[in-house]
């Protein structure tokens, strides 16, 4: 598939041309206005837009992309309300939360290729005052975690809990995607940062 | 041939094989390979991170591979204390106060079949910082960016072989170093109670924005606390009747701001010790005594 990178921001630009390359898509061209944004959709019909950052940086260009009717995949990483989602929400738009993991973004792009709507439950919600956009963590998660932050071992979790090592680490890596984390150092800090695990 | 060149060059191969002798390659399985320090004939340091929650790794020396226990992991200073008899010496390690930046070290590891060294420098020294993750590191140690994942885990040695750091991958392809200092520590309590104790208070916390007349009562500089949205049962929180809505302003004299100030300034408390807790509850002060525990087993 081939996309255009539209923002305004060359750091939005390098982290949205990462993006995509990293998801196997070909990036065609990069569009720094929307008025080149539109040239190149005029150019090339078929191409995917993706663009990103807080809203209102996006929303010029998501405006251009649909006039053009082009595919839209928007990773935005500030918070949005119910009247953003009734506003921007048409067949073709994807609204991702930043940082997507990748086969959530590549999913994202195909569906709007084929006219779909796509909204992240995960976006950061305006309406949640503590701000706790991202879903919970389940109590399994959570006790996992916390034996995870004592300093355990998998298989030690496993054999105190009566599950497999594979569902401990199944675990674990949900309540890393639920708190957008990469390591076991930094799970159990995001953790105990939104309320969720005792210190 | 130039006799000062070959004398450095000869010098530079001792120091190698020296440092080589105070590291091993970590075999964690499904081919995934790094590097462990030697502290002492019984006892291996590598990145707990690598480890990935193992609680067994096979060890590489030059003689052959022996397995290893793991004893204690610290996520927050990545450093991950191993039980096995390498039969090597072990190594000793550089005084801290001898670092600066710019010294010339070798970061040594090993792969699966041979020492690996890179020479390299100390890009930065410099005083206690605390990781994100809440850990406290003595020094702030930076070695050159893109540290080779097999030789993470493995040490940094001063030109008298002296370690002086594990060397470890940070955010954005840097390097860390965690000073060996740092390290002694952590060995030294692993060795006296055979784990890290983790002192534990009890409370899920969330932060909070105090306004101008909350931050006058409380003689606060800033504006951010932190507020209990939870009381652990039977902790040490609810044994001194810690309540929800409870705004923690500080502990044993350390004015807290976030979860992570709390959890460094009660790693710094001694167990079993009680200590005061100053919160402020329904527009009042309130001084509370808790006494600080490890987290008992569910």
């Amino acid at each position: 598939m081939e996309m255009i990178v539209a923002a305004s921001s060359a750091a939005i630009r390098r982290a949205l041309v990462e993006l995509t390359e990293r998801a196997n898509f070909d990036v065609l061209a990069v569009a720094d206005d929307p008025a080149t944004l539109t040239n190149l959709l005029e150019r090339d019909r078929d191409a995917a837009v993706v663009t990103g950052g807080t809203l209102t940086l996006a929303r010029p260009f998501l405006s251009g992309a649909r006039s053009a009717n082009a595919a839209t995949v928007a990773v935005l990483s500030d918070r949005t309300d119910t009247e953003d989602r009734v506003n921007l929400s048409y067949g073709g738009l994807a609204v991702l939360r930043a940082v997507p993991p990748i086969d959530r973004f590549q999913a994202a792009t195909i569906a709007t290729h084929t006219g779909l709507s796509v909204w992240d439950p995960n976006l950061k919600s305006a309406e949640d005052p503590a701000g706790s956009n991202e879903s919970p963590l389940s109590p399994r998660e959570r006790t996992i975690l916390e034996l995870t932050g004592g300093g355990l071992a998998t298989k030690a979790i496993a054999r105190r809990l009566g599950i497999s090592p594979n569902t401990v680490k199944f675990h674990l890596q949900a309540a890393f995607e639920k708190l957008g984390v990469t390591t076991r150092a930094e799970a159990v800090m995001a953790a105990i940062r939104r309320g969720e695990l005792a210190v | 041939m130039n006799p000062a060149l070959t004398e450095w060059a000869a010098a530079r191969r001792a120091l190698a094989e020296r440092s080589a002798l105070g590291v091993v390659g970590i075999d964690r399985g499904r081919g995934v390979r790094f590097s462990g320090i030697v502290w002492d004939s019984e006892t291996l340091v590598t990145a707990a991170e690598r480890l990935h929650g193992a609680d067994a790794v096979t060890v590489q020396t030059a003689h052959g591979a022996v397995p290893a226990e793991i004893l204690a992991c610290d996520l927050s200073v990545d450093v991950a204390i191993l039980r096995a008899k390498t039969g090597a010496p072990g190594i000793s390690a550089a005084k801290a106060d001898s670092l600066a930046s710019g010294d010339d070290v070798l970061i040594a590891g090993r792969g699966e079949f041979a020492t690996s060294i890179v020479w390299s420098h100390l890009e930065q020294v410099g005083p206690a910082w605390r990781s994100r993750t809440g850990g406290e590191l003595d020094r702030l140690i930076r070695l050159s960016p893109g540290l080779h994942p097999a030789i993470e885990g493995g040490g940094a040695f001063d030109l008298e072989g002296r370690l002086c750091a594990m060397a470890v991958r940070g955010p954005r392809h840097q390097t860390l170093g965690i000073p060996s200092e740092t390290i002694e520590r952590l060995v030294s309590t692993v060795l006296q109670h055979g784990h890290l104790p983790q002192p534990y208070l009890g409370v899920r916390l969330q932060p909070v924005q105090l306004d101008d007349a909350l931050r006058q009562k409380l003689a606060r500089n800033g504006s951010d606390a932190v507020i209990v949205v939870g009381v652990e049962p039977e902790s040490p929180a609810a044994s001194a009747n810690l309540l929800l809505g409870d705004i923690i302003a500080s502990i044993a004299g350390q004015p807290i701001e976030n979860a992570l100030d709390l959890k460094i300034a009660l790693s710094r408390i001694p167990l079993g010790s009680s200590i005061g807790v100053q919160i402020y509850r329904a527009g009042a002060r309130l001084d509370a005594t808790v006494s600080v525990r490890e987290r008992t087993d569910r």
